[in-house]
């Protein structure tokens, strides 16, 4: 009997206390999902592609340029008299799927790319934003050196997948593996032993210091060529590239400024053909700029 | 006996809870902060809304991250930077219709205050605000405009871009809300 009127009361309690609160718990839904947003501040984390979009109906306009190296003495002002820039226009068809245009002044390279975002994170509960990217470069400057016998194709090709967590707020890690397809062989000999085929494997994250500025850094060991496993610390002949910088965010651009050991700014070049070390002083200072332009 | 008795009650205490409240979950808060020098209107159309019939209780909810601003920029910004929408990823309202007792279902549009609490970027709040009430058939019409300011939810704007925000921000709310 005790136990029926504990019940009972306590059944009359939560009604009558069904009040303004629990009016609110009424509205939750359990299928709701938080689709995770700014995993990165800019659509590259350095050099690297981050797995963010440009918008949909916005065109994103990027001037990336990167002094000479830290190496070449004072007589150039530490690498601040010479540059090299690539000028990007990436335009978002929808808000997962990006088209871009860029052209560089390294090795005169004219790249065409898309980007497409796969899943979001938190969509379904998955714990990974992935997207992909895939670049053709067409080499203006080796078609005017190379000869028509080493000549096959001036085409080459980089596709990568991004696959990004924001672990909190202010830590987002990224894994970039790419491989990038050469049809011909590069003239310049500075860049050695760039073979058919090449894989690599980036690591980038970004960690922010407060809201409107983040760390940023990334590591891209080569470790394969066609079919031969590299080392990424042991090898002689190929060098990883390495960056550190940070994101500044104002009202409406985005700057990055950043050290790094890879001149070029096109996908297929940093990731492959990067010719200098940080421990010889190889560095260079770089920035990104970017501005969206909105059409709608 | 003693299960069935239990269990009926609390049947018949869902039963009687479902049949007084209306609720809508596209219900439409703008928010204005424009400035002469940028345009900030965004509109939030996924809001949730129960009103209890019985007794005038009234909640809102709704995602921070709904709001759909022109620029694509200024959206991150506002759910990164200002709201935090990672951490604080609802506004709520839940309050009650101070005049209820009033509340006649003629149809015409009658005058409501209503009190409660506010809570948006985990700073809870208690607002008063003036509101227009209308019935049809089997819908009931809220609307209401509101001024609130940004400094009260401990929103930092940074100096960098004050002039381009409004310290006091409009609100308007309109919901249909309908028999659940």
């Amino acid at each position: 009997m005790n136990r029926i009127i504990i019940l009972l009361s306590c059944l009359f309690l939560s009604f009558s206390s069904f009040s303004q609160d629990n009016l609110l718990s009424f509205l939750d839904d359990e299928n709701e999902e938080f689709l995770t947003f700014a995993t990165f501040k800019s659509t590259k984390i350095i050099n690297l592609q981050s797995v963010e979009q440009t918008k949909k109906d916005e065109l994103n306009f990027v001037i990336s340029h990167r002094f000479g190296s830290l190496n070449s003495g004072i007589e150039n002002l530490y690498g601040l008299d010479y540059g090299s820039i690539r000028m990007s226009f990436d335009y978002g068809v929808t808000d997962d799927i990006t088209v871009g245009l860029a052209r560089s002044s390294s090795y005169k390279v004219i790249d065409a790319s898309v980007k497409g975002r796969l899943i979001t994170q938190g969509k379904n509960k998955f714990p990974f934003t992935i997207a992909m990217y895939s670049a053709v470069f067409y080499d203006t400057l080796s078609s005017l050196l190379a000869t028509e016998d080493i000549l096959k194709n001036d085409f080459s090709f980089t596709h990568q997948l991004m696959i990004a967590r924001k672990i909190n707020s202010n830590l987002s890690l990224q894994l970039s593996p790419a491989l990038t397809c050469y049809n011909f062989l590069l003239p310049y000999p500075w860049i050695q032993l760039v073979n058919e085929k090449m894989f690599t494997l980036g690591f980038g994250g970004r960690y922010k210091v407060n809201k409107s500025v983040s760390i940023n850094s990334e590591w891209i060991p080569i470790f394969m060529t066609n079919s031969n496993v590299i080392h990424p610390f042991k090898n002689k002949d190929f060098i990883n590239s390495f960056s550190l910088g940070c994101d500044i965010e104002t009202g409406g651009h985005v700057f990055q400024l950043f050290l790094t050991n890879s001149e070029t700014m096109f996908e297929r070049g940093f990731l492959n053909e990067t010719s200098e070390r940080w421990k010889d002083g190889g560095i260079h200072f770089g920035f990104n700029i970017s501005r969206p332009f909105t059409f709608n | 006996m003693k299960k069935i008795l239990l269990l009926s009650l609390t049947f018949f205490s869902f039963f009687s809870f479902s049949q007084e409240k209306y609720i809508s979950r596209n219900g439409q808060i703008q928010f204005i902060a424009s400035t002469p020098l940028e345009t900030i209107d965004p509109v939030n159309n996924h809001v949730s809304c129960v009103l209890d019939t019985e007794n005038g209780n009234l909640v809102f909810q709704m995602k921070m991250i709904s709001f759909k601003f022109e620029k694509a920029l200024m959206e991150e910004h506002f759910n990164e930077k200002y709201v935090e929408s990672d951490k604080f990823p609802k506004s709520t309202f839940v309050g009650r219709v101070q005049n209820w007792d009033d509340f006649n279902w003629n149809g015409t549009e009658q005058n409501i205050v209503v009190k409660g609490k506010i809570t948006i970027h985990g700073i809870e709040k208690e607002i008063i605000v003036k509101g227009v009430i209308e019935t049809s058939k089997s819908t009931i019409f809220l609307s209401s405009s509101f001024d609130i300011i940004i400094s009260d939810f401990s929103i930092e704007i940074p100096r960098l871009v004050r002039d381009k925000i409004s310290e006091t921000v409009k609100v308007e709310v309109n919901v249909t809300l309908k028999q659940k």
